[in-house]
């Protein structure tokens, strides 16, 4: 026990060092708390120390300084006083999960060809708990009920639904959908006339109409903070493994299995081919252990554990561990680019860039 | 605890009292219900998935650009 109190953050209350800033992420409340670095040095390297002790260590040179961040951090209820802070451990950041594949990609278009049972059925038997369709064409009401159908038995948690706009997706029509498939958490009708946010319902399914079209798998790897999963779940997973591809298994519109859609290599299709085969095969695993750690810039980045990567649209795309080419964040200077300067450097993309 | 349930849900706003439901049942005996039901409020355009608390948390594709809506 010490005399004086010490500071503890809450042990969801997780500090990242970042080049130029650091943040705190709140993995409870979801949300984020920039700090600059030297409050990072302090709640880190001077931890279980006394102000007065971070005060001294500093020569007495910024105890105004180090009076206001710790206002901040109690303001922002982060951390507290404590008196004994090995009572308080940092929590366990280990990730495990029981499902051999927790995520999956279905990709349709207006050529595609799918067996949805036997898909759903495979990546039922795997433990697939959240499923992404995406229709890149104008979708029919009747044919994402058929998709949906196929969906209304086994273990899927959630389904985000992203389709193409027709005037038949009517808020109305959306909504009846989410309700009879109660699986349904999200749905995104992309080339539609116009944005529109509709709130969300009683379970909290959103549904979303975007001007934007996705018409391929290439509209995908943007990297911002509206795609950014500040969770415990996540943020574990991150230490050790890519927050994108992990445990991930993706369809695309013809077929053809892989870790995502926008890469080009197969591991079978699924017209003919089992999802555990592909599954089975030894590359398969290969990208999910690329952390954010091992990635250039990324490395420095202070959003590195909350941020989804990409490995499919790199800036290098013979370098595997390059930073997202979609991603405009500089963590050197603390800056998004303007979205001009992203659509320059996104021409210098292709497909399948990080085989 | 010595606020009534219907004064709590009168206190937000129309989006709130849609996203009450799941947690009203066991906070309204909680002497920090208002606060915490609150801060659910504020903290909903936070989240990765809304609030099904089902829900994956992580987007599976990121396929739409921030500023489209």
């Amino acid at each position: 026990m010490t005399s004086e109190p010490v500071f503890a953050l809450f042990a969801c209350c997780v500090p990242v060092k970042g080049a130029r800033r650091s943040v705190v992420c709140d993995l409870q409340r979801q949300s984020l708390h920039f700090i600059p670095n030297g409050l990072y040095e302090i709640l880190t390297e001077h931890s279980g120390k006394t102000a007065a002790e971070i005060k001294e260590i500093y020569d007495h040179e910024f105890d105004a300084e180090i009076d206001e961040y710790f206002e901040f951090l109690l303001r922002h209820e982060l951390g507290f006083w404590c008196d004994d802070p090995a009572l308080f451990p940092m929590i366990d950041l280990t990730w495990e999960a029981p499902e051999r594949i927790t995520n999956a990609i279905l990709d349709v278009d207006e050529r595609s060809d799918h067996d949805f049972a036997k898909i759903l059925g495979e990546l039922d038997d795997l433990g697939c708990k959240a499923l992404e369709v995406r229709c890149f064409h104008r979708s029919s009401l009747a044919e994402l009920r058929t998709i949906l159908e196929a969906a209304r038995r086994g273990r899927l948690r959630s389904i985000d639904l992203l389709a193409g706009y027709a005037p038949e997706l009517t808020p109305e029509a959306l909504a009846a959908l989410a309700a009879d498939h109660q699986r349904l958490s999200s749905i995104v009708i992309h080339s539609a006339p116009e944005s529109r946010q509709l709130p969300p319902d009683r379970r909290g399914v959103a549904v979303t109409y975007r001007t934007e079209a996705v018409d391929s798998p290439r509209c995908c790897g943007k990297i911002h903070p509206g795609y950014f999963a500040i969770d415990l779940e996540t943020f574990a997973e991150g230490q050790k493994h890519n927050t994108c591809l992990n445990r991930k298994l993706s369809i695309d519109a013809r077929g053809e299995i892989k870790n995502c859609p926008s890469l080009a290599k197969s591991f079978g299709n699924a017209r003919h081919d089992s999802l555990h085969s592909a599954l089975a095969q030894r590359d398969f695993a290969a990208l999910w252990s690329i952390n954010k750690d091992q990635i250039a810039v990324c490395k420095d980045c202070e959003f590195r554990y909350v941020c989804t990567d990409c490995r499919a649209y790199l800036v290098d795309p013979g370098d595997l561990y390059s930073k997202p080419s979609k991603c405009t964040y500089d963590p050197y200077t603390a800056e998004w680019r303007q979205p001009a300067e992203e659509r320059t450097s996104a021409g210098a993309q292709r497909e399948g860039g990080s085989r | 605890m010595d606020e009534e349930p219907e004064d709590l849900l009168e206190r937000l706003s129309a989006e709130g009292r849609q996203l009450v439901p799941v947690s009203y049942r066991f906070l309204h005996v909680s002497p920090l219900a208002a606060a915490t039901v609150m801060r659910l409020v504020v903290s909903a355009p936070y989240r990765a998935s809304g609030y099904v608390c089902s829900a994956f948390r992580k987007p599976i594709s990121k396929c739409c650009s921030q500023d489209d809506v």
